[in-house]
């Protein structure tokens, strides 16, 4: 987590800025505290001359955010993390909750975080630097809620150059918002004054101070320019004079001049590592293909040059951000070549020690398709497993050049990150592309490459399950390894189980989860179909068994399951189901409904919603067993050769419809909750178990039960059901 | 997002005229940046025309510019 989490080390000539510090301590009482300014305002500057002024009295956790942490569940991760060094209780359940359930953050991990910012008495802030480096729709949300439901003793505190898409209007009209913007950023004449004396050009005039004030629009990091130059120029009223009667852009002219100033090695130097977000010795030793650099680091910051310290041991580094923004500028315009080589040496750098997501953002600026396939291949698997899919998905969008976009491997990365988001069809597409690849070709996961598309195949049924099904034949017959062949036999297990054979099925899953242990989406997989298998045996407490196991291993190991992984709750819902345990599974089996539906149709999404039907039918609401029936046709509609699920929803339908609960043979109609109990019984439960399920005292059950049985004509339970089953009450046993 | 290869989706575009005005004057030697916009230096300002691909470009170019601190006056797009 290197630095993200510590407040920047505060430059050493900063200028004091008392009645801005009020303005952020005002902002308490209000939701959020907004500094919002364009790059150079010294937002940061600001924020650490805060936390270490009221260091005695309030306790800061710090985030320096940038694009990586789009995905969510870094972002929260981070948030988190950062607030644990704080509030001790912080992150104690929450954490975990959070990379077990990451699409439950709002109902789990973010109530667990707000109960532990409840223990504790200390004033808290908690900075967010640089929200609009991370800003993007998912984290929206939470970010609201989490600030307008934050413990009194938290203050929250965002910098970033725009506006974030946070309800600022709702709160501002509320006086929830306190904000510092530009205007109020800008340094007045005296503060320009403090500014210089500080710089060590202590003997500027008021005139200069007021033209040089004008001039920059009091733009504290433009300031900082100027002094570079005015310490260098002999003539300092003739370099002012020069400045303000200019017409050019002032930070172009500062820095274009600035550059003059240093020595070439200095400015090749600069040019060269402008790239990096963050620098260190040895990084810019390999961007540069020099020796020394940590010396130069230091020696730039001594002078007080362009760059700050991001940490208290003078490891790293960063640019100051529009200083950084011309260099890059500059490099494109001197070398225009050359970025994406520098940039490549930075991905291999950050790969040799190991912080591939480093690497990878590297990889893909300077558009090498071989890095950026190493590279994120070597992360897809432990990335999707736990739940850091939306990183992912960024590198890949990322990925948009013309060779990178026909290259096989990638398509079949591209294609998991599809399927595990339930878009099957997406998949699709992008394993047709990975299709025109050498089929014997070896992947970097080191199997053939036709093997692997249909191994994908076999997983995200991309177009009819029997096609599926014979990419799964082909992925068996060629699997290069047992684990690749238990992998090969759980997308079989799939499809055999899809196109209605539950023991061909069962035979391929069994063996598949004997040898696919480490792979938790995998084993999720074949064991979710497996649980279904044991379902419809008849052997629910075995399946749940099954299923449950999968998804605890993932719980354990904190990995969220996602795509073909979710088939463990999916079977898990059915196993409930089964048993009679019907607010569980309703509320298992609409989470999977709930996360199909972020896709596209599926017939993952039409077979759950069929067992969500299943389950309000058991529980005698129809008319919602109804709406998940009609959802689950509606998806098949749109779904190419969906097996024997359309005859599963056929068979569902005759059961809704079937003439509910007439007692034909008496005229006595039973009532909802007796159809209700008689459907219970039916599972095998006792008395005592039914009651409990209904929240109904077991002598009601039984006065349910005998009215039950008068009104068939029964004396005993096996009569009373043989009874329903022939008059349609109950499905066929 | 992201689209397969297949469905290339590159020529078919027409453009996005834009004209930008900066406030102060940029030199030419900053062209480069300007993703093939032209540069125009009037009284203090500078106008930037030309045809962006779309809006995402444009949206790129609006940022850059930003992060370069200009001050930007005006934006036509379309």
């Amino acid at each position: 987590m290197r630095s993200k989490l510590q407040a920047p080390a505060l430059p050493r000539e900063s200028v004091p800025r008392p009645h801005l510090l009020d303005e952020l301590r005002s902002g308490r009482s209000s939701a959020l505290m907004l500094v919002c300014a364009p790059p150079g305002y010294g937002k940061t500057t600001l924020l650490s001359q805060w936390a270490e002024a009221d260091a005695g009295t309030t306790r800061f956790a710090w985030v320096t955010l940038d694009e990586g942490d789009a995905d969510p569940v870094r972002f929260w991760t981070y948030l988190v993390s950062a607030l644990s060094t704080v509030a001790a209780a912080a992150g104690r359940r929450s954490l975990p909750a959070l990379s077990r359930h990451p699409e439950r953050m709002m109902t789990e991990a973010l109530p667990l975080l707000m109960e532990e910012l409840e223990e504790g008495s200390q004033d808290l802030v908690l900075v967010l630097e640089d929200y609009h480096r991370a800003e993007s729709s998912p984290l929206t949300e939470p970010l609201a809620v989490f600030v307008e439901r934050r413990p009194r003793r938290l203050q929250v505190v965002l910098s970033a150059r725009s506006d974030p898409q946070l309800p600022l209007g709702r709160w501002r009209a509320n006086g929830q918002l306190t904000e510092i913007r530009a205007d109020q950023l800008q340094f007045r004449e005296p503060e320009v004054a403090a500014f210089f004396d500080r710089a060590g050009i202590g003997d500027l005039s008021r005139a200069e101070l007021g033209q040089l004030t004008v001039r920059t629009d009091g733009w504290p990091s433009v300031l900082r320019l100027a002094a570079i130059l005015l310490r260098s120029q002999p003539d300092r009223g003739a370099f002012v004079q020069a400045f303000t009667g200019s017409t050019r852009q002032v930070a172009e002219y500062l820095a274009t001049d600035v550059l003059e100033t240093v020595s070439p090695g200095i400015r090749s130097f600069l040019l060269r590592t402008s790239i990096l977000p963050r620098l260190c010795g040895p990084l810019c030793d390999a961007v540069t293909e020099t020796e020394g650099s940590a010396a130069t680091l230091r020696e730039l910051d001594r002078a007080n040059l362009f760059i700050s310290p991001l940490d208290g041991d003078g490891r790293w580094y960063r640019y100051h951000q529009l200083f950084a923004e011309a260099l890059r500028l500059e490099l494109e315009i001197t070398g225009p070549h050359l970025a994406p080589e520098l940039h490549t040496r930075a991905g291999l750098w950050f790969e040799r020690e190991g912080d591939l997501e480093s690497a990878t953002e590297h990889a893909i600026a300077a558009q090498d398709t071989g890095l950026c396939r190493r590279l994120i291949l070597r992360q897809l698997q432990p990335l999707t497993g736990s739940g850091h899919l939306a990183t992912i998905e960024r590198w890949l969008a990322g990925l948009s050049w013309p060779e990178v976009l026909r290259d096989p491997e990638l398509a079949t990365a591209r294609a998991t990150a599809a399927g595990q988001r339930s878009r099957p069809d997406e998949a699709g597409r992008w394993l047709d592309v990975a299709a025109e690849g050498r089929r014997d070709g070896l992947t970097s996961a080191g199997v053939p490459l036709g093997y692997g598309v249909d191994l994908l195949r076999s997983f995200f049924l991309p177009g009819s399950i029997s096609s599926a099904h014979e990419a799964a034949l082909r992925a068996v017959a060629e699997a290069p390894a047992p684990f690749w062949r238990g992998a090969a036999l759980a997308g079989l297990g799939q499809c055999r189980y899809l196109l209605g054979d539950p023991d061909g099925a069962a035979e391929a899953l069994r063996e598949a989860r004997t040898l696919i242990r480490d792979d938790l989406n995998m084993l999720a997989l074949a064991s979710g179909y497996l649980a279904l298998v044991e379902c419809d045996q008849g052997n629910p407490r075995q399946a749940e068994r099954i299923a449950r196991r999968a998804v605890e291993a993932a719980e354990a190991a904190e990995s969220a399951l996602s795509g073909i992984g979710v088939m463990a709750h999916t079977g898990l819902g059915a196993a409930l189901t089964a048993q009679g345990r019907l607010a569980e599974a309703d509320d298992r089996l609409s989470f999977v409904v709930g996360l199909h539906n972020g896709g596209s149709p599926s017939v993952w999404l039409a077979h759950a919603l069929l067992l969500l039907a299943g389950c309000r039918y058991h529980a005698g609401d129809a008319a919602r067993a109804r709406e998940a029936l009609d959802e689950a046709t509606d998806t098949l509609d749109r779904v190419p050769g969906p097996g024997i699920v359309p005859d599963l929803a056929a068979a569902m339908r005759g059961r809704l419809l079937a003439p509910g609960r007439r007692a034909a043979a008496f005229g006595q109609e039973l009532s909802d909750r007796e159809v209700v109990v008689l459907r219970l019984l039916a599972t095998g439960l006792s008395q005592r178990e039914i009651a409990s399920q209904l929240y109904i005292s077991p002598n009601t059950v039984k006065t349910h039960i005998r009215a039950t049985y008068r009104k068939l004509g029964a004396g005993t339970r096996p009569q009373a059901l043989h009874r329903a089953r022939d008059l349609g009450l109950l499905p066929p046993g | 997002m992201h689209r397969p290869a297949g469905g290339h989706d590159h020529g078919d575009m027409t453009g996005l005229p834009c004209r930008i005005v900066l406030q102060g004057e940029v030199s030419d030697r900053l062209e480069p940046a300007f993703r093939g916009l032209s540069l125009h230096r009037y009284a203090g300002h500078t106008e930037l025309r030309g045809t962006l691909a779309d809006q995402s470009e444009l949206q790129g170019l609006l940022n850059r510019l930003f992060d370069l601190g200009m001050q930007i006056v005006s934006v036509r797009a379309g």
